[in-house]
């Protein structure tokens, strides 16, 4: 799959390319949203894990832009949003979206690669 | 020159509190001197036991009075009502004339006759008043909707009641005349039970209005000299009035008071409030009841800890989002690692890593449990929260070994539990409080060897005992129920607040806290309320 990960913690964001790529996935990442955008638009990924808290906009406004290129189910489909943050207003607005939510950390790796990989 | 001192405080009996100056000649007694110079007004005071003297111009005579009794009254630390200023009376001349045996007179009838009754009774001993037979005292309480007429002669005493438009249509009257003296038609006398002609004076105290009448029961005018005495009595008189009626206001109010605070408390325990024996109830529950009402509602112990708590909730919050991320970056980081190829060494120092991640990561978990903002109850697992707690103290209790055992048996985390329902924030806190202070008293014996920490748990009815003693110096059997007071601390630092805040928080959750001697020696002991059925 080609997979885009979004998150500005270096180590998170290395790491999570690192064990991605073992999997056999081709993996781009970057800390920029705004950077994030326009490798959306002008790439095609299967696959796109997002943080929510990055240094200049946040992950929603990522998922809004998209909305350019993709439809409702594509965007339920290809994003997975990683938090820290699990406040219930987080949780309405990716009702809102329909995607998939994952807490930070992990509570299980693999199941955590599993559903990037799925 | 006038000197003031208390004894008339020093003459009341002990339940009645009252704090004010009473007119003496007595030098050695007195504990103020007003001399007046010229000029000047000269206040000479021991306070203290230091000499003080004050020189004031007259025109700041009441200024300076007003002063002298604020610093009298922070030093003699006695509480409501405050003392009667004779500030009020400095405007008074009638006060300050040379009618000065006739004060001296008064205060001694007041000393011993302070309720308003037995005064107006014992008036009839001022020589002056000898061929009068009757007083008359017409009192209304502002405020009130009624007022009083206490008709007294040398051989009985009536009171009666009387309404608002009565007393004040006798006030006006008697307010409107330039005399004191006035004939049966002028007051319509026959109305308020007075007889024949009479001697009548109005005052305005700061709580009562009255009308003050003295007659001889006869329709001859009064005499110039009874007149002129009069006038004279008036002043001292009104400022004795004054003082009694001020004690009775206050005994009043406090009566008041009881009745109320039994009808709460009855209320309270719903139960329907009975009036047999007040005193015995009152004095045997009002400490109760008291602490019981600030325990609830006015503990300002627990909002200072609320907003504490609030605050360390909020901070730990952020602080564990902050740390969250990069922790999280450290454990992934490990786990790539670890899945490299590496020597047995490198692989090892990877896997202590991440051990401590975890162990970090847990720490912040486990402190936002003690510190989060909820009030809820829930199911508890006992032994798994303990070790968590160990975990948070481990480096306070590092050498100390501790031990739990649940109905006498010695337990390992893996083994058996027990689940409690409560609020896991509340009872963290005080556990965790109870580890740090044990490890601090623990840490701090150097005579002791094998330091220990040994909780024993056990169901016993409806409750589930929590007792937490170690193998330390223990706490002294005088000061075993001081230490749950606020800021009792015998520690040369921290707030001296955790213990009266545990004891506190385990009360809201239905339970006791109590420092007991037990066999395994001095224990806290920690009881909850505990069903089965709930599990």
């Amino acid at each position: 799959m080609k997979i885009l990960i979004i998150e500005d913690e270096a180590l998170i964001q290395k790491s999570l390319t690192k064990l991605l790529q073992t999997k056999g996935h081709d993996v781009d990442a970057t800390p920029s949203g705004k950077q994030a955008i326009k490798m959306i638009l002008s790439t095609k990924y299967d696959r796109i894990i997002c943080d929510l808290m990055l240094q200049d906009i946040s992950g929603f406004d990522i998922i809004e832009e998209s909305k350019k290129i993709f439809s409702q189910e594509e965007v339920s489909q290809k994003f997975i949003i990683i938090t820290a943050y699990s406040s219930p207003q987080v949780l309405i607005n990716a009702k809102k979206y329909n995607c998939r939510i994952l807490n930070k950390p992990f509570e299980d790796m693999q199941e955590a690669i599993a559903l990037f990989s799925s | 020159m006038i000197y003031l001192d208390s004894c008339v405080l020093e003459s009341l009996s002990g339940s009645i509190n009252l704090n004010f100056w009473g007119i003496t000649t007595n030098k050695k007694k007195s504990q103020l001197l007003i001399q007046k110079k010229d000029e000047h007004y000269i206040f000479k005071y021991k306070l203290s036991g230091e000499h003080k003297t004050n020189i004031v111009l007259k025109k700041n005579f009441k200024k300076s009075l007003l002063l002298i009794e604020k610093i009298f009254l922070t030093a003699n630390e006695k509480s409501s009502p405050p003392p009667l200023s004779l500030a009020r009376f400095s405007q008074n001349k009638k006060f300050w004339s040379k009618s000065h045996s006739l004060r001296v007179l008064l205060s001694k009838i007041f000393i011993n006759h302070h309720s308003l009754n037995s005064f107006l009774k014992k008036l009839f001993t001022v020589i002056e008043l000898k061929s009068f037979q009757t007083i008359h005292l017409f009192l209304h309480e502002k405020g009130k909707a009624a007022s009083r007429h206490i008709e007294v002669t040398r051989r009985r005493l009536e009171i009666s009641k009387q309404s608002i438009q009565e007393f004040t249509q006798l006030l006006q009257a008697v307010k409107k005349s330039k005399n004191r003296s006035f004939g049966q038609s002028d007051l319509r006398s026959a109305d308020f039970k007075i007889i024949g002609t009479c001697l009548a004076q109005d005052l305005a105290l700061p709580t009562h209005n009255l009308v003050f009448v003295l007659s001889k029961d006869d329709f001859l005018a009064q005499g110039q000299s009874d007149i002129v005495f009069f006038k004279k009595l008036i002043g001292p008189l009104s400022f004795y009035l004054q003082l009694i009626l001020a004690n009775e206001l206050s005994i009043n109010n406090s009566n008041q008071c009881r009745l109320f605070l039994e009808t709460i408390h009855s209320f309270s325990k719903g139960l329907t409030p009975s009036y047999e024996n007040i005193d015995e109830f009152f004095l045997s529950n009002i400490n109760d009841f008291l602490s019981n009402i600030q325990q609830v509602n006015f503990n300002v112990l627990d909002v200072n800890h609320q907003e504490r708590m609030t605050l360390l909730g909020e901070l730990l919050n952020t602080l564990k989002h902050e740390l969250s991320n990069p922790l999280f970056g450290l454990q992934l980081t490990a786990e790539l690692l670890l899945l490299e190829k590496s020597t047995s060494e490198q692989e090892e120092f990877i896997r202590n890593i991440s051990h401590s991640i975890k162990r970090s990561q847990g720490i912040i978990k486990n402190f936002s449990k003690i510190y989060s903002i909820n009030s809820h109850l829930e199911k508890i697992d006992l032994i798994t929260l303990l070790h968590e707690l160990f975990s948070l103290t481990k480096s306070e209790t590092r050498t100390i070994k501790k031990n739990i055992f649940i109905h006498q048996k010695f337990i390992t985390q893996k083994e058996e539990t027990l689940y409690l329902f409560t609020n896991q924030t509340s009872l963290a806190q005080v556990l965790f409080n109870l580890l740090i202070n044990s490890a601090q008293a623990l840490n701090n014996d150097k005579e002791s060897l094998s330091p220990e920490i040994n909780i024993f748990i056990s169901i016993k009815e409806h409750k589930v005992e929590i007792e937490f003693s170690d193998n330390g110096p223990g706490i002294k059997q005088n000061i075993s129920q001081e230490i749950f007071q606020p800021f009792f601390t015998t520690k040369t630092s921290g707030t001296g607040l955790g213990l009266a805040i545990s004891r506190n928080l385990i009360q809201k959750l239905n339970g006791k806290l109590d420092y007991i001697a037990r066999d395994k020696g001095p224990t806290f002991l920690i009881t909850l309320p505990y069903e089965n059925s709930y599990y």
